[in-house]
């Protein structure tokens, strides 16, 4: 990219928006200490040991309610800068009078969609800290493994191809809510398709966490931006 | 000194010097093997490839492959972007270069340019006939004639190529009145609107609809010529001409005429009016910010570019014989004031009216579900915001002289806006209605007519493979003429609109055409 075309580019809306969400994100992470974000599920792994225990313990009421904070925190950092297409798709095929709910319609429904994955990654990264008795190179070994592999199998490029797919709003009433909840709804999904084994990678980790993030940012942001193609495994192409 | 690009019919109606050294350069680059950057099928893939299309068109041999995807010079064209005349001025001259440089040394002129084929000039009642020497089968020695193409089916599919005058109307290009436009549903000015980024870098934002040049009469002409014709094959694209295809338009000589032509259009547009400017933002000028326009030099070596280097055709060693202004002074203003059945306003109101910047465009109205393209006529009903139609209805009170006093305001402009069209048949074109009545035939009602669409680009638009996510093309079709000629008769109810689609040739189940959505925008002043 020209560097020097950046400034111009990135102040074209909605890119300082969407800066300034990612940005506020990354400051809620980095100025309140991990354990105060994430403390049920620090104090379980510190003090019981890596067992299944941890795993369930990482699934309760508790560990989630104390999750909400942190993983929206992760959200906003992370997926802000991948939202541009279709808030500018809702911005501009929307009723003038309807597009702040339209985008507030569709960013719920992402984002809910996220909210309820977030616990079941959790799950996921702690029991991989677990078979691996706790070691953090082990787990990031194993996730970036899976992750990689992930990269290369035809499904990820299918739910790749699946975020970019703008369907149709109806302009009016309830129609068009239902329209702008639907459309959050499958591209969280999708979503969440493409990118849950990056996104496992910094919640295997409590000492690298904020370090794994910007890296993992810039391979979902990388992802978003390539041109479709046909779904095929990368390593036979 | 610069060398004088002419104007096809003008040399004469049989060959004349031009045109030969035209074929015999032609002829030159296409015996050149396809790795090398100044070969006529390197050249046209630059444009567009797509290896099953022209492996079946037999323009790569068996064993022979086209350029790779990383390959950066190839597939670069510049659609659906503001990058569009400034990439192929630079393109066009690159070719032009390449084949003087053949001409040359087959003993011919240093002065040889590039023709253009003016299918608009109503001054020559052939003008929109394909020039006679595309259409014949050998140069006046007895060779074949490489400018002969067969896959040129015309706009009704039965071979014969005329541009129709309505085709090649330049009222909506040469009377926009700005360059840059935008994406959001409104004008998207003469030159295209404004991306950051090149039309393969698209996914940052969804899928921009063409400038008005690009759309009209660029794309138009792209279908008039290569059409398609029904033969039966499974794939559409099988049927279709080599102008109806991005992948493959290049491969046509008439397209270099052709292009020449929108680049001289380009230059009337910025001398007919001193109001119309070229786009002065940075991120036009330097860019696009994701990549470099690059095109190979007489000796194939590379040569990078950008906008800033396109502004003026002198700096390129060419001009045009002819660069008069063929709407001789209108503007857009006098004939929208004029459909409106009121005199045109004084001079200083009509500047004052122009420079005002146009509000961002807004969304008044959709139909109410997606539309399938089959048959010979297509009817869509568009209702409209009861809000927004009262605030478009507002915008003419000055035409009922209730606000005598105020300073003169222009009504707004209204758009249709076809989203997420997609198809498998790039050659297919339709007339657009708007506010035909219920039951009867659009073509008894020419004043109701917004325009032509031609789908260009369609097919890879519409498949995830090609790289811009399948959503299809959008297209932005101004329909202000036609509602200014119903609020000037009052025949208008703004609540609904009813718009038809009429194709030039009856749409089969198998060219797979929808339109995702049919809506209405409103911009004012």
């Amino acid at each position: 990219m020209a560097l020097a075309l950046l400034p111009a580019v990135l102040s074209r809306p909605p890119w300082p928006m969407l800066a300034l969400a990612s940005l506020s994100g990354w400051l809620a992470l980095a100025s309140v200490p991990h354990a105060l974000l994430r403390p049920q599920i620090c104090g379980v792994l510190a003090g019981s040991g890596f067992d299944l225990g941890t795993v369930e313990a990482a699934l309760n009421i508790d560990a989630a309610a104390g999750l909400v904070p942190f993983w929206l925190a992760m959200l906003l950092a992370m997926m802000s800068l991948l939202l541009s297409q279709p808030i500018i798709y809702l911005w501009r095929r929307s009723l003038t009078r309807r597009r702040g709910w339209a985008i507030v319609e569709f960013l719920a429904a992402y984002l809910g969609v996220w909210m309820l994955a977030g616990p079941v990654l959790l799950a996921l990264a702690t029991a991989v800290r677990v078979v691996g008795q706790g070691s953090e190179a082990f787990a990031i070994t194993v996730v970036g493994a899976v992750a990689f592999a992930w990269r290369t199998c035809p499904a990820q490029q299918i739910c790749i191809n699946r975020c970019h797919v703008l369907p149709r709003l109806s302009p009016f009433g309830l129609a068009a809510d239902r329209d702008c909840l639907g459309f959050g709804f499958r591209t969280g999904m999708w979503c969440v398709g493409a990118c849950w084994p990056p996104m496992l990678l910094p919640l295997t980790t409590d000492t690298l966490h904020l370090l794994l993030m910007p890296v993992v940012t810039l391979l979902l942001l990388k992802d978003r931006l390539a041109p479709t193609r046909s779904p095929r495994w990368l390593m036979f192409s | 000194m610069a060398r004088t690009r002419k104007e096809v019919w003008g040399l004469g109606e049989g060959w004349n010097d031009t045109v030969l050294w035209y074929a015999r350069g032609v002829d030159a680059l296409q015996k050149r093997p396809i790795t090398d950057h100044t070969s006529w099928r390197y050249l046209a893939a630059m444009h567009g490839f797509d290896q099953e299309i022209w492996r079946a068109f037999d323009y790569l041999a068996a064993g022979e492959n086209g350029p790779v995807e990383s390959d950066l010079m190839s597939r670069q064209c510049q659609h659906q972007t503001w990058y569009f005349l400034p990439w192929h001025r630079g393109y066009v001259a690159a070719f032009e270069a390449i084949v003087r440089d053949a001409v040359v040394k087959l003993g011919g002129p240093q002065d040889w340019a590039l023709p253009y084929w003016n299918y608009s000039n109503t001054n020559n009642s052939r003008a929109g006939e394909l020039p006679l020497a595309f259409a014949v089968d050998k140069l006046p020695d007895g060779s074949p004639n490489p400018l002969k193409v067969t896959r040129r089916y015309g706009a009704d599919g039965l071979g014969r190529v005329v541009i129709s005058a309505q085709d090649a109307s330049l009222q909506q290009a040469m009377l926009e009145p700005e360059f840059p436009g935008k994406a959001s549903g409104g004008t998207t000015g003469f030159g295209g609107p404004e991306t950051p980024f090149s039309h393969l870098g698209s996914l940052f934002e969804p899928p921009n609809p063409s400038g008005v040049l690009e759309d009209f009469p660029h794309n138009v002409i792209h279908g008039a010529i290569g059409g398609f014709r029904r033969r039966g094959n499974p794939n559409a694209w099988q049927d279709n001409g080599l102008m109806s295809m991005p992948d493959t338009a290049a491969l046509d000589p008439i397209f270099w005429i052709h292009h020449s032509n929108i680049d001289r259009l380009w230059e009337i547009w910025l001398r007919r009016d001193p109001l119309h400017k070229n786009a002065t933002e940075r991120v036009w000028l330097d860019g696009p910010a994701d990549r470099t326009f690059q095109m190979p030099r007489p000796d194939g070596s590379p040569a990078n570019y950008t906008a800033r280097q396109m502004l003026k055709t002198e700096d390129l060693d060419y001009i045009y014989d002819d660069v008069s202004d063929p709407l001789s002074g209108e503007t857009r203003l006098a004939a929208r004031f004029r459909n409106l059945g009121l005199a045109a306003p004084a001079r200083a109101a009509s500047r004052a009216m122009e420079e005002t910047v146009a509000r961002p465009a807004e969304l008044i109205g959709a139909n109410a579900a997606p539309v399938r393209l089959e048959g010979r006529s297509i009817a869509t009903q568009v209702p409209i915001s009861q809000a927004e139609a009262r605030n478009l209805a507002a915008s003419f009170s000055f035409s009922r002289g209730l606000a005598a006093d105020a300073p003169l305001k222009e009504p707004d402009r209204v758009f249709l806006n076809l989203e997420n069209i997609r198809g498998a048949n790039d050659g297919v074109i339709f007339d657009v209605y708007v506010g035909v009545p219920l039951g009867a035939d659009p073509k008894n009602h020419p004043d109701r007519r917004a325009g032509a669409v031609s789908l260009f680009g369609v097919s890879k638009a519409s498949q995830v493979r090609s790289g811009h996510g399948g959503n299809g093309l959008v297209k932005v079709i101004e329909i202000t003429h036609v509602i200014d000629s119903l609020q000037a008769s009052q025949a208008i109810d703004l609540r609904q609109l009813n718009v038809e689609f009429v194709p030039r040739q009856e749409l089969l189940a198998s060219d797979a055409i929808s339109i995702g959505r049919v809506s209405v925008y409103r911009q004012g002043k």
